[in-house]
């Protein structure tokens, strides 16, 4: 193998600029992981009482979605790269459909625990618990908006050539999603 | 990027297994501390799935895959420990 064919497959997907923000999203999310642990093995009894009041049927359907999303996000990227643009398409609208079912989801559990009275203020592990997964949930739909906008861009065969590095920055930014409820699930319904 | 349709499928269904094998763990009646071992360790499991084949940073120039492959394996790690010492 030349030291080009190797320079050609150790290639980063998408661009620099979303690698850094990915990995600063990270941190920030990994800070508030060790923050919700701490507490949680602090206050054990309060944690476990609150974990009792969420729904796990919602939090593995939303698992569910997220890990197809994920799936169908990947799958976009090997069509874009095979030249099929409507299968392209077509797996990218199946994405922005989990991640709609996500987005649904978590608001009807949202609206269970309002409804049941519980809120920002009610105690650490609900205050831990909805910043958490409210941040994660504003990151859901901003990358709602990149697929989006990434299913129109993708309009014309010779727009396959020129969008796919922003596809695979915006896939990227979709697996960051999926990786961080991969550990944001069993925090928080599980453990 | 050596993308594969059947790897990727593959990982996929791996990733649910995975997620339902988390759940069949947390209802059974297992000491807390074995719990979070095999849950921590499938959370690693899945993590290195998507960041290998669905991220392709396998692919990837060493420094970045290094970068997620470590922490992949060392935000759960500091989890349990967290959970573990205290």
């Amino acid at each position: 193998m030349s030291s080009d064919n190797e320079i050609a497959i150790e290639e980063l997907p998408g661009d620099f600029a979303i690698w850094l923000f990915i990995f600063a999203e990270l941190t920030v999310f990994a800070i508030f992981f060790f923050c919700y642990s701490w507490m949680h093995s602090h206050n054990p009894e309060m944690f476990q009482a609150g974990q009792k009041n969420l729904h796990p049927i919602a939090g593995l359907i939303n698992t569910v979605a997220l890990i197809t999303s994920s799936y169908t996000v990947a799958l976009s990227v090997l069509f874009v790269h095979q030249g099929k643009r409507y299968l392209c398409q077509l797996s990218l609208m199946l994405s922005i459909l989990m991640g709609l079912i996500y987005v649904f989801t978590k608001l009807w559990e949202y609206g269970e625990l309002f409804d049941a009275g519980y809120d920002l203020s009610t105690n650490n592990f609900y205050m831990f618990y909805f910043f958490t997964t409210g941040f994660h949930f504003m990151h859901v739909l901003l990358g709602l908006i990149v697929l989006a906008i990434m299913v129109f861009r993708l309009n014309s065969n010779e727009a396959l050539k020129v969008e796919s590095g922003n596809l695979e920055s915006a896939a990227s930014y979709w697996h960051m999603i999926d990786l961080l409820w991969i550990i944001l699930f069993p925090l928080v319904y599980v453990l | 990027m050596a993308f594969n349709f059947i790897k990727i499928t593959a990982i996929w269904l791996a990733l649910l297994v995975f997620t339902m094998l988390a759940i069949t763990a947390s209802l059974i009646d297992i000491e807390h501390k074995y719990l979070l071992m095999v849950v921590l360790f499938i959370t690693i499991i899945k993590g290195m799935l998507v960041a290998d084949v669905f991220m392709g940073l396998r692919q990837a120039p060493k420094f970045w895959y290094r970068m997620m492959a470590s922490y992949v394996g060392l935000v759960p790690t500091f989890i349990f420990l967290i959970y573990f010492l205290a």
